[in-house]
């Protein structure tokens, strides 16, 4: 099974570390608003959840691209999106149930685990977000859907 | 525009109401004040009118970011308040928060903001990514700060990505040592900017990032390079608050059972926690561990602040005793324990946690009140007042009830509140007798609390900082060393005054500095390399590739020399850096502190510093070659 991010928000602190790493290494500009990961910030309940892209096996956004842009790649794991291909109607945007698409500018962006070294968990010393693979911390990953079910919309 | 700044700027006027854009100065002048204190500082001195006193309207307040902010950096969070003091009323003021305010007003699309003016009824600013307005605030007048807060996150329908800034009752009724709080875990605290901001008729900043714009820094990947590198540092174990195992936070480190409690005492010495107005360095360590011991039990969560792995915020909900089921919302170290109650003897563990949050939630920087209340605990222990004049409170030590009951009269300014509500020093006169005598404080109010007569050349830091008492200078008697100085080791004997100038003098450089880029200190203070890190963090945002160590150092010096011209302009003298409560001049009666004198060797630690900062050494004067290699001729014309 593939190494994919992993998150823990019992250990996150919503300092949105993740984002501005993420901002300058994808978009090469300082924002919290067009990184692939996204921190979700509860201050009244304290809880932070980072949101991204769980590589899905069977991904709901595949089926939704109607320019076939979006693919798996069955060996590394990753899905990505096609710039190219992209047309920006968004339609992978409502498909993914995380919300882990954004469009910052024309196309469709998520995150690609920055080819197998993912920036934002060199910095995040909490470790709220590790790169490991799904079974050691499944029952985590779960948490954090049920948490995102209970949540119902967040954007 | 260098990377890293906005290029823009917001003035607005609360007495027409206006609110006009404006650019940053240009290039040679931010090189040479680069932002945040720096920058806010030159702005203050080249507009605010000598006659201007604090809480009138012409009085700004100079919110300003630096060109780190919101970057990758670690803690790049600062945001600096500059201000003629509103406690010392002729020094500058300058007061810092972190938290999530700097970042994204910077998304929002401005480096900082000028306040001036006077609104006739109570306001709000309200900055959104390419709308500011001015809203009403009269439902919110009176209101707490964390009642504030929650209702006008209400009110701009927040998703966990506003920043709101409030005063709380203490800053609308204009009085000594009244904050700003900053989203209730982060308090813009030093120079009574909570009272201008009063006088201002201004309750709250909202500034709302959702719908902001990224920046642009000059060269990306090196800025993370330097960043990672940073971070790692960071976490070098002769660094005060590193991250406990496995990533803990500061926080939770600092309340963690399996942290042995002396180690609590390591770095700051055994007797420099500030415990009953100081009268006693023998309870210190008693009271520290009493504290800590019951806090290990309280429910503490870490709420970091933006981009930061420190983590030194956090909520603390009260698990037993009478203040069980309380949530206090704390930052950082102990400075606001002691202050609002080691300062009155107060030992239960809830009752102090409690009295940090009613401080911050009354909208009080907890030292300058809680200096005044302790002097008269004192007072009342020792018979020189009664009930009769304390309005039938019992102040005895470790009566917290009275203690909250007495800040609400301070608040209102009434009866017996009415005599400590301008400030410890003001309160020792109005007691008389021999109030004077045990009285804590630095230039009429208080100092970031801790009993420094255990680390001289801290307290010496407090005495001469140009922005009245504050960590300007920390010298390096106590938790931290300073490595990239010189100082690898805290000093081995604190309690002299030897080589304390030199030590506090190149601490301020070193801080001041730091305090324009827009990090927080506790990212850079005794951390292995932050002077190479800040040169290249500073020339990967800006593209001044060519920038030094000196060259950073040299902004320090700059700003240190340039608030002595600012202060000196408005009658400062060499008497006001001794104006120091006589508690503090004394010596201990006990502790390792007894029967040496600070008072006896402040003078001439004073002239050593004026040397030092190329002023002279008998008037404080800065000599006209110091102005010269600074280049502060055009704002020094009649020294």
């Amino acid at each position: 099974m593939n190494e994919v991010l992993l998150i823990d928000p019992s250990k996150c602190t919503g300092c949105r570390s993740c984002e501005v790493v993420c901002s300058m290494v994808k978009e090469g500009e300082v924002g919290i608003y067009n990184s692939r990961i996204k921190t979700q910030r509860f201050p009244d309940e304290i809880f932070f959840l980072p949101r991204v892209c769980f590589q899905c096996d069977s991904p709901y956004c595949i089926p939704a691209c109607p320019s076939e842009a979006i693919s798996k790649n069955r060996e590394s794991g990753v899905v990505t999106i096609d710039a190219g291909l992209c047309t920006g109607c968004s339609l992978c945007l409502d498909a993914c149930p995380f919300g882990a698409i954004t469009m910052p500018h024309a196309v469709a962006v998520k995150c690609d685990l920055c080819g197998g070294e993912p920036e934002c968990v060199k910095y995040c010393e909490a470790e709220a977000i590790t790169y490991d693979t799904p079974r050691e911390i499944s029952r985590d990953k779960k948490n954090v859907i049920a948490v995102l079910r209970k949540l119902g919309t967040l954007d | 525009m260098p990377g890293g700044y906005i290029g823009k700027i917001l003035r607005v006027d609360l007495s027409k109401g206006s609110i006009t854009e404006e650019g940053l100065p240009p290039d040679d002048i931010l090189r040479k004040y680069v932002g945040g204190l720096g920058l806010g500082l030159k702005m203050l001195t080249d507009e605010l009118p000598l006659e201007v006193k604090p809480l009138e309207p012409e009085n700004r307040l100079i919110f300003m970011t630096g060109p780190l902010t919101g970057t990758p950096v670690m803690s790049a969070n600062n945001t600096t308040i500059v201000c003629l003091n509103g406690e010392t009323g002729y020094t500058v003021g300058a007061s810092h928060s972190h938290g999530y305010l700097g970042p994204y007003l910077k998304f929002a699309g401005y480096d900082g903001f000028i306040l001036q003016g006077a609104a006739r009824t109570p306001l709000y600013l309200w900055i959104r990514a390419g709308k500011v307005e001015l809203k009403n605030a009269s439902h919110l007048w009176g209101k707490d700060t964390h009642e504030a807060e929650d209702m006008l996150k209400e009110e701009v329908g927040d998703q966990g990505d506003t920043a709101v800034a409030t005063i709380g009752p203490a800053g609308e009724n204009m009085l000594c040592g009244s904050l700003i709080s900053n989203e209730r875990y982060h308090l813009f605290s030093k120079a009574s900017v909570g009272a201008i901001m009063g006088s201002k008729k201004l309750k709250a900043i909202v500034i709302d990032s959702r719908g902001g714009k990224p920046f642009h820094v000059n060269d990306g990947p090196a800025l993370l390079k330097t960043a990672l590198e940073w971070r790692k540092s960071a976490l070098s174990p002769v660094v005060w608050s590193s991250l406990g195992p496995k990533g803990t936070h500061m926080s939770r480190w600092r309340y963690n059972a399996d942290h042995p409690p002396k180690d609590c005492f390591v770095r700051a010495g055994k007797y420099t926690t500030a415990v009953r107005n100081l009268s006693d360095p023998e309870l210190s360590p008693g009271w520290r561990l009493k504290i800590r011991t019951g806090a290990v039990k309280f429910k503490v969560t870490p709420v970091a602040c933006y981009n930061c792995n420190r983590a030194c915020t956090y909520s603390a909900e009260v698990t037993e005793g009478p203040f069980k089921g309380y949530v206090a919302t704390l930052t950082g170290g102990g400075e606001t324990f002691e202050a609002s109650a080691g300062l009155i003897g107060v030992d239960e563990p809830g009752a102090a946690f409690f009295l940090c949050d009613y401080m911050d939630r009354m909208g009080f920087d907890s030292s300058t009140p809680g200096s005044a209340i302790s002097l008269a605990y004192e007072c009342y222990e020792r018979g020189l007042l009664t009930k009769e004049n304390t309005d039938g409170l019992e102040l005895k030590w470790g009566n917290y009830e009275a203690a909250k009951e007495l800040l609400d009269k301070i608040v209102k300014r009434e009866g017996f509140g009415a005599v400590l509500a301008d400030g410890p020093k003001e309160a020792a006169e109005r007691i008389g007798g021999d109030a004077p005598k045990y009285v804590i404080h630095v230039k009429g109010t208080s100092m970031n609390m801790h009993d420094w007569r255990g680390a001289w050349g801290t307290l010496l830091g407090q005495c001469i900082a140009g922005a009245g008492p504050c960590w300007q200078a920390p010298g390096v008697d106590a938790y931290a060393p300073e490595p990239d100085l010189g100082y690898p080791e805290l000093s081995e004997d604190p309690i002299s005054a030897d080589g304390k100038a030199e030590a506090v003098w190149k601490t301020q450089c070193k801080k001041l500095w730091e305090d324009c880029i827009g990090i927080c200190w506790f990212a850079a203070w005794s951390v292995p390399g932050s002077l190479d890190f800040e040169r290249r963090a500073i020339a990967a945002a800006t593209g001044w590739d060519d920038f030094t160590v000196d060259e950073e150092l040299n902004v320090g010096k700059r700003i240190i020399t340039l608030q002595r011209i600012f202060n000196m302009k408005r009658g400062m003298t060499v008497e006001n850096d001794l104006d120091v409560g006589q508690r503090l001049l004394d010596p201990p009666d006990s502790g390792p502190g007894k029967g040496k004198a600070f008072g006896d060797y402040l003078p001439g630690m004073v002239k050593e510093y004026y040397s030092l900062a190329g002023w002279d050494p008998d008037s404080g004067e800065p000599l006209p070659e110091t102005i010269e290699v600074l280049g502060l001729q055009e704002e020094a014309p009649d020294l």
